[in-house]
Formats: C-alpha cells, structure tokens, sequence
C-alpha cells in the first residue's frame, strides 16, 4: 500500500506543479494582453470612453517627399494617417502604437523628415492634449509592397506604462 | 501476481520515473533561454540562438540579417580618415520582421573567449544602434576593435533587438578569427538604405 500512497504523491506533485507553472504563466500572459481593443472599421467613427475616434483617413503623399531630406529607397511610400478626436468633458492625449498592413507588418510614426519642413505645421500629435475637436495626424514611411487595408493602433494613453487601452482604427 | 514480484515491478517503475524525470529536466535546461543576474539587480532571461550563415539571410523574431562579409583589417577607411588597430568588420544587410514596429539592433557583441566586444565607438554611420523599418532594409557595418593578441581562434558575433525582451531571440554567428586576414585596410563605408536612395 505504501508504493500506493508514493505513487499518487508522485502524480500529484507532477499534477500541481504543472497546473501552478501554467496558471501563473497564463495569469502572466492575460495580465500583459491588450485591454479590450475598440474596433472602428474604415470609414466609421466610434466612441470609446466618452471621446470619439475616427474615421481614419490614409493619404499618400509620397510625392511630397524631400530630396534633400534624408533618403528612403525609392519604391518606399510615405503616408500621413489623420482621424478626428471628438474629446468628451475632459481633454484626451493618445499615443501612436504603429501601422500595420494587410500582412500584419507595422510600422513606427516619425517619418516627418522626408517631408518638407512646411509640412509640419499640418501634422499634429496625438501626445498633446486634446481639449477641442481635432484631426491628428502622423506620417509613416512604409516599403511599395505595403498593402491595404492598413489599421492604426493606438493607445488612449499617452505613455506606454504596462496594459493600455487600445484604439484600433482601419483604413482601405 | 505475488507480493514479491509487484515490489519489483514498483521499484523499477520508480526508477525509470526518476531517470524520465532527470532527463525530461534537463532537456528543459537544455533548451529554454539562460535565466541569470545582470549588475546582481535585474534578472535576464537571455535569448534564443538563430544561427546565421555568411550570404544567408536568417530571420529572428522582430530582426531579418544576411551577412555579406566578414573581414579582419590592420586598418579601417572611413573615407574621411583611417585608423589603425585590430579590427573585425561584418558587413551585412539588416531588415525587420515587422513584428515590432520600432526595432533597433540594440544589441551587437563580438564574443572572444571569456570576453565580450561591443562595436567600437571610434567610427560613426555603423548600423549598430540603428533602428530599421519592416521592408526598408539597411546595409552597413558592424565594427569590433579587439586586442591584437586575441585575433585567432574561434569568435562569436551576436545581433538582436532588445536583448530584455523575454523569450526573444538573436542572431549569432561563428567566425574562425584564423581565416581572418588583419593586415589590410577594409573601407568602411556609412549605413544606407540597401535599395537605391530615391
């Protein structure tokens, strides 16, 4: 009997081990996901915390590009993506994740420098705070073969400090 | 079945239990990333090893790198001057998987032996700490200045994105230091775009 008794110690050991080593990861993994994404599909505004998002709008504005400005291959395309920010009672900031394309690559903003410096009157950051009604706008510098539909990600927080609540606008 | 003959059967169930259980812990020692202390204040999960050929490309998570070239050089031309030392150069073309939309090569090691080289400070436009963009590859240099006397045997140079991340990987390659040769000048020339600058 006492084989009996080391038997089912032994299987319950390696049964309570391997249930703690997969609820504290997954515990982990939950904890680090994204909060509940807003979807807004193309073309729609929705809101999200009392502030309205959308619609996102992609512009190619690769023909604005700067010679003088700091090189980008030369299939490369240079896009500013611009949505509205309809803040409720308090002013909102936001921070730009990426963008991504159909193939789920994603990309930083900040390619403003392939732009002429004229253009940065026309760019307005998500960072800053956003009492009024607004159209932010980024630029981003993506490879030719990039392919719709494009989705900007971001987050209604403005600094990335651990799970955020995310926005995720699309774009045809 | 006697009382005899079921002990003998408990004992050899134990013992092959026992040897399944060493070996399926050090297969899991084997294979999963090095836990340690870094500066004993921050604990590093180290990255997986992608290895990497001279003229393939090798993919990581967030980094795509193909080296062209590994060269050792007595001197390096930059074009505006040209320094003398001991040096490695890898040549290679770096890409981003897309997976993480800011990517740099934030790590960049050359290690000897017992000692880790990081790229050397003394040149400027090297891709080591550049950041790169899915499909807007880059090509340029990594550079190492080592001691003289450590130029032979075997090296291993290891590339990555944020070498903290949990459970990522980085790019590694083994280089015979022997093949090398450290009498030349290599010219050094400035990361760029890999296509054509528009």
């Amino acid at each position: 009997m006492s084989s009996v008794r080391s038997i089912v110690a032994l299987v319950a050991v390696v049964a309570v081990s391997a249930t703690y080593l997969v609820v504290r990861d997954w515990v982990g993994y939950a904890a680090a996901e994204d909060l509940d994404p807003a979807v807004i599909p193309a073309g729609s505004a929705a809101e999200d915390g009392g502030v309205t998002w959308g619609p996102l709008e992609l512009d190619d504005v690769t023909f604005l590009r700067d010679p003088d400005g700091d090189p980008i291959p030369a299939d490369a395309r240079v896009l500013v993506a611009s949505f509205t920010v309809r803040p409720g009672a308090d002013p909102v900031s936001c921070r730009i994740v990426s963008l991504s394309d159909a193939d789920g690559r994603s990309w930083a903003d900040g390619g403003f420098w392939s732009l002429p410096d004229s253009y940065d009157d026309a760019l307005f950051p998500c960072s800053d705070p956003i009492s009024s009604v607004t159209q932010v706008r980024a630029v981003f510098v993506v490879p030719g073969d990039a392919e719709a539909p494009f989705r900007l990600t971001m987050s209604t927080r403005p600094v990335d400090d651990g799970p955020e609540p995310l926005v995720l606008l699309d774009a045809n | 079945m006697s009382s005899r003959t079921r002990s003998r059967g408990t004992r050899w169930a134990a013992w092959a239990g026992g040897v399944l259980l060493t070996a399926a812990a050090f297969a899991t020692w084997h294979l999963t990333p090095v836990s340690t202390l870094s500066y004993s204040v921050a604990a590093v999960r180290y990255p997986f090893d992608v290895h990497m050929a001279v003229g393939e490309p090798a993919r990581g998570r967030t980094v795509i790198a193909e080296v062209e070239q590994v060269a050792g050089a007595g001197e390096v031309d930059t074009g505006d001057e040209v320094l003398g030392g001991t040096w490695v150069v890898v040549d290679l073309v770096l890409d981003a998987t897309g997976a993480d939309p800011r990517t740099s090569l934030d790590l960049a090691e050359l290690v000897i032996g017992a000692a880790t080289y990081t790229p050397t400070e003394r040149l400027a436009g090297t891709l080591d700490g550049s950041t790169v963009a899915a499909g807007l590859p880059r090509r340029g240099s990594i550079v190492f200045e080592i001691p003289a006397d450590t130029a032979h045997g075997s090296a291993r140079l290891r590339i990555g994105d944020d070498p903290l991340v949990r459970l990522g990987d980085r790019l590694v390659l083994d280089i015979d230091l022997d093949e090398l040769d450290f009498d030349g000048t290599v010219v050094v020339e400035p990361a760029a775009y890999a296509e054509a600058a528009g």
